[in-house]
């Protein structure tokens, strides 16, 4: 369950609003002070499958330019994988 | 599970940073002193990124003795405190629960079983022993620069044998021929503080929008400042890029060396080449009469100039299918002195049979229209591995290659590293070994039918499924008793699955490394979790095989004075019994191979950085050197004067190892060839692999992850619509690929994200299940020996 901090570049500055409101229509998020174009948002997902998601459906929010990942947090679950791949089975066979 | 309130703080947390990058981008001071990362409470560290060579600076924050959590490193120069996607999952790449834990030998049953460690270094010692001529070392642009150097001295130094070989063979190759036959030294001149400055950006076959997205994120960073950046996608399919540029040009596979000397054409023949600049540090250079080689033959401007003449626009547009008024376009910006122009490229120029050819006319049409050596013009390669710069080129770790760029042919060389290895002279061999294709070649090839190499140690890198024509170059070894393959890894792959011998390799901090990027930046990072199990540094795996065969009597592996050649000394100059791994960590191994490293950088002046100085940044990129106040100074431009301390006082720009001695670089023309494969009525296709979003290169680490195995588990073949109609293919129909080498049954995917062009086809290679490089094609440039892995002939039907 990562919980990610997101940087938001807006193609133009004037929007905040709409855009705050698609995100939240979106997610739970943290929305930060909008910085000239940038805008800082925090969000909490049920796994990195789910971040990744997020992370496109925000980028296709108009007025949404790109979308960088400042921090992942993964503290409380694992962040990896619950089995192997079939190459697991491969090497030992 | 989190408390509530926990995972509160960490959301806060996770703000604070968001907010503090968001005011670094608007140039204000950020909101505290460090980017609130530390409020989670976590031990945090700094380390490069583990997976592509943009080389991100992340930190790693641990608690309990795990990664709990990834930020990017706010004084990072490359990313500036951001990451791309794969942030998400580089902490997770540690923790796939079929980590390879124990050293395991295959019995004769064909099982494998878990053997100690002593038992796997001895078996190791013992195949060598047997016939060291016939051993090669397989590694990696994942391998660290101390594992490469460690690897390069016991084979180059010790057993006189150069059959070492990165992986990067197959993917940068073609950079460093490239780089070599225009400049006399390999990697860029210039670096990422290019993208900031230039005006237009050209996409060369690559697509930085997903394989390096940071580096993209700085370019639609300044796009979103009202800044203008012309971004042209010169390409052969769409990609994410695409949707960025301003123009994208969709080219007929391997013309693109047409393009480069259709915009050569134009600035000759209209007399808008930067004349100044050409007289002042070009010479012209072209093929040899009667084949290819690396340094070709000089010509002059009046040839070149005829070489040139026919790529006018109307004959290159009808061989490449651009339209004349895109190439038009390409040729004015080039001749517009105003227009700053940086090119990036990656495996869509270097995996091709014209690898070098295409590589020379992209510099060469930098340094015609006088885009060079000025922040924003820029030829620059960019790599896909963390440490194919660093490791691979700059430590030298190719067959034919010695460290700091020297060469094992050149009797100067051989003698300058025998001199810094303190080994006898004479003792490195001058002849180069076996490229990445003929070596496994030759290991899959029955001993008594030329089959000279007969054991091969793998680290790093997956070659059972990155090698062209899997059949020929690796499958082949199933049924040749006689080969032994010794595999080094974290995870179970396709290259362990016929493995007689794996042995469990810690992974990224689970030990030190020092990594190179991209733009010559040289970054070091500490140990910061244990391994699993019994896994342990290969660095460690290739001291203790070294000192086994030190034991064992092998004389390669004394230096002059009769010491041991990997021998690290304390401060009080004791020896160190490092090759035991209980004393392993003793002192820093890394430290102390980086240090033995570094003197050989100085002779091709690229002067790496001292290890503590390393310690003390987030990178450095060399030539690295020491300004009269003792501070050490790193270089953004070389071959500039007013950013390059080896360039001379008044020259301006000097191209100090020239090929041809007089600090000139070399415009060569390179003439269109067809491709060796070219569609024809039988496999009417182009096949083209590459990667996706999801998985990084094989999917070794990427496929532990479940969400992202979950959300790409499968390969696939992406075709355009109008062919899939025609063959009456629907999406998700299982069709059969087909060409000279194989076949393999897939997924049609018709309305895909890459949206080939007609009569194209892409497969992505991270699955193991089904390889795409059974299918392949083996050829490869002549001059770097990189295979195309972007151009074959196939056909498709319905399954």
């Amino acid at each position: 369950m990562p919980i990610s901090g997101l940087l938001i570049t807006l193609e133009q500055p004037g929007n905040i609003r709409e855009i705050s409101a698609a995100i939240l229509e979106i997610c739970d998020a943290e929305i930060g002070d909008l910085e000239e174009r940038w805008l800082p948002i925090a969000v909490d997902t049920s796994d990195s499958r789910t971040a990744r998601d997020l992370h496109d459906q925000l980028l296709a929010i108009p007025g949404v330019g790109y979308i960088d990942v400042v921090s992942v947090a993964f503290e409380g679950d694992s962040p990896a994988a619950e089995g192997g791949s079939p190459l697991s089975k491969a090497t030992r066979s | 599970m989190l408390t509530l309130e926990r995972r509160k703080f960490l959301k806060l947390a996770a703000l604070t940073a968001a907010s503090s990058a968001a005011s670094r981008r608007a140039g204000a001071a950020p909101l505290a002193a460090n980017n609130g990362s530390s409020l989670a409470g976590l031990d945090w560290q700094k380390a490069p990124c583990r997976f592509c060579g943009t080389g991100c600076h992340v930190k790693v924050g641990i608690r309990d003795g795990k990664i709990a959590a990834i930020a990017g490193h706010e004084n990072a120069e490359v990313n500036k405190g951001l990451l791309c996607v794969k942030g998400y999952h580089v902490g997770g790449i540690l923790y796939g629960k079929d980590r390879l834990t124990t050293p395991q030998l295959r019995d004769a049953n064909g099982e494998l079983q878990d053997i100690t460690w002593e038992e796997a270094i001895n078996v190791i010692a013992d195949r060598v022993m047997e016939a060291p001529e016939k051993f090669a070392f397989y590694g990696s642009g994942q391998w660290t620069i101390p594992e490469g150097y460690a690897a390069q001295t016991l084979m180059k130094a010790g057993l006189s044998n150069n059959h070492i070989e990165p992986n990067a063979r197959l993917c940068m190759a073609s950079a460093v021929t490239g780089f070599v036959s225009t400049y006399g030294v390999d990697e860029p001149a210039g670096c990422y503080d290019d993208l900031d400055h230039c005006d237009v950006l050209i996409c060369w076959g690559n697509n930085p929008a997903e394989m390096h997205p940071v580096l993209f994120s700085r370019v639609m960073d300044r796009r979103s400042r009202g800044e203008k950046v012309e971004l042209i996608d010169i390409g052969t399919r769409r990609t994410r890029t695409t949707e960025f540029a301003d123009h994208f040009m969709n080219f007929r596979p391997q013309t693109d060396l047409a393009i480069a000397n259709c915009i050569a054409r134009h600035l000759v023949y209209t007399n808008t080449y930067d004349k100044r600049f050409v007289e002042k540090f070009c010479n012209f250079r072209a093929d040899i009469e009667d084949g290819l080689d690396l340094m070709g033959r000089p010509i002059d401007f009046a040839a070149y100039k005829e070489m040139l003449d026919p790529y006018t626009i109307e004959y290159t547009s009808k061989l490449s299918g651009l339209p004349a008024e895109q190439l038009q376009h390409l040729c004015d910006l080039f001749a517009d002195p105003k227009q700053k122009i940086t090119s990036l490229w990656c495996m869509g120029m270097n995996q091709h049979t014209r690898a070098t050819a295409i590589n020379r006319l992209v510099h060469g049409i930098h340094l015609l229209s006088g885009k060079f050596g000025v922040p924003g013009n820029a030829p620059t390669s960019l790599t896909g591995q963390p440490s194919a710069c660093g490791t691979a080129r700059e430590v030298g770790t190719l067959c034919h290659a010695l460290p700091g760029g020297l060469l094992v042919a050149k009797p100067d060389h051989r003698e300058h590293c025998e001199k810094l290895w303190n080994i006898p002279a004479g003792r490195i061999n001058p002849k180069p070994g076996y490229h990445t294709v003929e070596m496994w070649t030759r290991f899959c090839t029955p001993t008594d039918e030329g089959g000279d190499i007969s054991t091969i140690i793998v680290q790093v890198t997956n070659p059972g499924q990155t090698l062209p024509n899997l059949k020929k170059t690796f499958q082949a070894k199933k049924n040749l008793k006689d080969k032994f393959l010794i595999v080094s890894d974290v995870y179970p792959t396709a290259t362990t699955a016929l493995a007689d011998l794996v042995l469990p390799a810690a992974l990224w901090v689970e030990k030190n490394g020092v990594f190179g990027n991209s733009e010559r930046r040289t970054q070091q990072w500490f140990k910061l979790v244990e391994p699993p199990g019994q896994a342990r540094p290969d660095t460690w795996m290739t001291l203790a095989i070294a000192h086994r065969l030190l034991e064992l009597g092998h004389p390669g592996m004394k230096d002059k004075d009769g010491n041991f050649i990997l021998a690290v000394h304390d401060e009080a100059g004791n020896e160190v019994p490092v090759w035991d791994f209980d004393h392993f960590y003793d002192i820093n191994v890394d430290e102390a191979l980086f240090e033995q490293y570094r003197p050989f950088t100085h002779k091709k002046h690229k002067n790496v950085a001292p290890y503590q100085e390393l310690v003390k940044h987030t990178g450095m990129r060399w030539p690295v050197v020491q300004d009269e106040s003792g501070e050490w100074r790193e270089t953004k431009f070389r071959f500039s004067e007013f950013s390059d301390p080896f360039v001379e006082k008044g020259k301006e720009i000097q191209f100090y190892h020239s090929t041809t001695d007089d600090d000139r670089a070399q415009i060569w023309f390179c003439p269109y060839e067809p491709h060796p494969e070219e569609p024809d009525d039988d496999y009417p296709f182009w096949l083209c692999t590459g990667r996706v979003l999801e998985h990084w290169h094989t999917g070794t680490m990427t496929m532990r992850v479940p969400q992202l195995a979950n959300a790409m588990p499968k390969t696939y073949c992406e075709l355009n619509p109008e062919d899939a109609s025609e063959l009456g293919i629907t999406n998700g129909d299982p069709i059969v690929i087909s060409t000279r080498r194989g076949d393999i049954t897939v997924p049609a995917w018709t309305n895909g994200r890459g949206r080939p062009p007609r009569g194209s086809l892409f497969v992505p290679f991270f699955d193991e299940t089904k390889l795409i490089n059974e299918l392949t094609l083996d050829a490869y440039c002549p001059i770097s020996k990189e295979p195309d892995y972007k151009k074959c002939a196939a056909k498709i039907r319905r399954a």
